[in-house]
């Protein structure tokens, strides 16, 4: 009973993903490539979970298979205890409770910054004057008040992604997967990023899931960090973060935390 | 490794050197051309004057000016003759459009459709158009119909070509993103699918307006009694030679007048594409 960790009685925590056995193999026959094998894991709704993993051991999929734009070949999925295995996933999406940050910013060239935040409000069919508001909001948090009216071919590399996230926080998703998402930006935006991500999946309460190389990143912002083996993907180990929120930057000189984060070089050195 | 600031203000004031460049352009042009058709009306000139030719082959630059200013200045030419051309070339170039874009967002999409449909359309491009001229005279009279058909029939092959290869490019990851934010399929093709592939459109429009052009004109050639083309055949008819040039003159302009509208048209349409973007830095 050391640290003060303000535990309420939670009772059987919902959860917000669930895989059993998971695994994919692209292609067939000699050309099968093996990309996952034997993820179990679980993602309690509200829980922040990073992925860590050396490149191309198939967390990009892991994603792609959660968010029902690629299909499981072993095991199963289920999102928000729908069950079903498969067809879960897709309905999920459908139902726009999960939200998606590729790795590629994916912004339309031909809408200004604030018309592709907007965007799937659009789709929604949020009443323009909202839209806009909300829109005006998540820029003014992305750092990119001043980029309302520009197109994306006039922001660098980093502010392109920084749109694409607020777009994907603009329809308040219960279940927000990143993909790299600040691979792109410089180490000072990086960390003012984080603390913003931090502060915003707080707020909102709502579950997110970041896939990162960044040792730091992930261990900052994680309730658990998963580690993966190089390919194909299994999980090696789940790294437990146990310290207190709101972590401020500061915290990224703290002996407890660069302890963490040395741990988690290990596991993922030693393959 | 730390820049100075996080926030990059490139933006702060950027269309004004732009249109001062796009103005200097257009400044250069309107120099460049009126030279250029000097030096080719001065050597005509000096051709006729020293080679003696008959004036029933290649009249005098003047007689040929003061027979086009006649001409342009004659009502009947316009209404009689110009505007049916341009009731043909526009109407046959909107029913190209029409159903180019229609096919080509169906058989691009669809590999069964493309497969099912491809062998006709190509078959509508392989068989000598003028020779299929005098079938659609015998099937829509030798009104303007028949010439309708024939300019869209040249006009929408380029529209559907270009649609499908466009909606084909669009890029998958796009795709997904708007599968991830919820939108169905229709939303996707008129947010994704429509805007993106309008670029190929209209550089396919540019094009089909063209080919609808000399389609009304062909069709003209072949049959009737109005319309730019018949007007030229008629005045080699009647051997006004300098008529007939300036006819000619008449329909190189008429040509580029539909040209440059259509142009104009694309770079409002789509002032993000690249393209646009950098003929417009570069003008
Ligand atoms: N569509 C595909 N067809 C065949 N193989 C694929 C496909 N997509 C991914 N792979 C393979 O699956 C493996 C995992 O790919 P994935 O993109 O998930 O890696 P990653 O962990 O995201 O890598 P990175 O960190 O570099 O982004 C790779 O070896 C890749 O070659
Ligand atoms: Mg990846």
């Amino acid at each position: 009973m050391s640290a003060p960790a303000p535990l309420t009685e939670t009772p059987a925590p919902a959860p917000a993903v669930r895989t059993r056995g998971l695994g994919k193999t692209f292609g067939a026959g000699d050309r099968a490539v093996a990309a996952l094998r034997d993820i179990d894991l679980d993602i309690t709704r509200g829980e922040f979970v990073t992925i860590l993993g050396p490149s191309g051991c198939g967390k990009t999929t892991l994603l792609r298979i959660l968010a029902g734009l690629a299909d499981a070949t072993a095991g199963e999925v289920s999102l928000f205890d729908d069950a079903g295995a498969g067809t879960g996933v897709g309905q999920a999406t459908a139902d726009g409770r999960i939200s998606f940050v590729f790795q590629e910013p994916n912004l339309m060239p031909w809408r200004t910054v604030r018309r592709n935040v907007e965007l799937p409000l659009e789709v929604r069919k949020v009443p323009a004057a909202q839209r806009r508001a909300r829109a005006t909001d998540l820029l003014d948090m992305v750092g990119l008040g001043q980029f309302h009216d520009a197109y994306p071919r006039e922001l660098s590399g980093g502010m392109k992604q920084r749109v694409a996230i607020a777009r994907a926080l603009s329809y308040r998703p219960e279940l927000l997967m990143m993909d790299e998402p600040f691979g792109a930006l410089d180490a000072q935006t990086r960390d003012h990023m984080n603390a913003e991500l931090q502060r915003i999946w707080m707020e909102s309460g709502t579950t997110a899931l970041l896939v990162t190389h960044h040792i730091p990143e992930a261990v900052f912002l994680a309730d658990r960090v998963v580690v993966l083996t190089g390919r194909p993907g299994g999980i090696r180990e789940i790294v437990d973060v146990d310290l207190p929120r709101p972590r401020p930057l500061s915290l990224l000189e703290d002996p407890d935390f660069v302890s963490r984060v040395a741990r988690v070089r290990t596991l993922l050195g030693d393959r | 490794m730390s820049t100075a600031t996080a926030e990059p203000t490139r933006l702060d004031d950027p269309p004004a050197p732009r249109r001062k460049a796009r103005r200097k352009g257009i400044r250069l042009q309107l120099v460049t051309t009126p030279l250029i058709v000097l030096a080719v009306v001065g050597l005509w000139k000096l051709y006729v004057e020293l080679s003696g030719i008959s004036p029933f082959v290649l009249p005098a630059p003047e007689d040929v000016a003061v027979a086009f200013v006649e001409q342009i200045t004659t009502p009947a030419v316009w209404t009689e003759h110009i505007w049916t051309t341009f009731y043909e070339t526009i109407a046959g170039f909107t029913i190209g459009i029409a159903v180019g874009t229609v096919l080509g967002f169906l058989m691009g999409r669809s590999p069964t459709l493309n497969r099912i449909l491809g062998p006709f359309v190509i078959t509508t491009q392989v068989v000598p158009k003028v020779a299929l001229v005098p079938l659609f005279i015998l099937w829509f009279g030798f009104g303007p119909s028949s010439k309708v058909m024939v300019a869209a029939m040249l006009s929408f092959f380029p529209i559907l070509t270009n649609t499908a290869f466009g909606v084909r490019s669009v890029p998958a990851g796009m795709r997904e993103m708007m599968r991830t934010v919820g939108a169905s399929r229709w939303e996707s093709f008129r947010k994704l699918d429509f805007p993106y592939t309008l670029a190929h459109i209209l550089t396919a429009a540019e094009m089909a307006i063209i080919l609808a052009t000399i389609g009304a004109f062909v069709g003209e050639f072949l049959g009737g009694d109005k319309g730019l083309g018949r007007y030229a055949v008629n005045l080699q008819n009647n051997l006004q030679v300098p008529q007939l040039y300036g006819a000619i003159v008449i329909m190189a302009l008429y040509g580029f007048a539909l040209y440059a509208s259509v142009s104009l048209v694309k770079r409002l349409l789509i002032p993000w594409h690249d393209s646009v973007v950098i003929q417009r830095e570069a003008a």
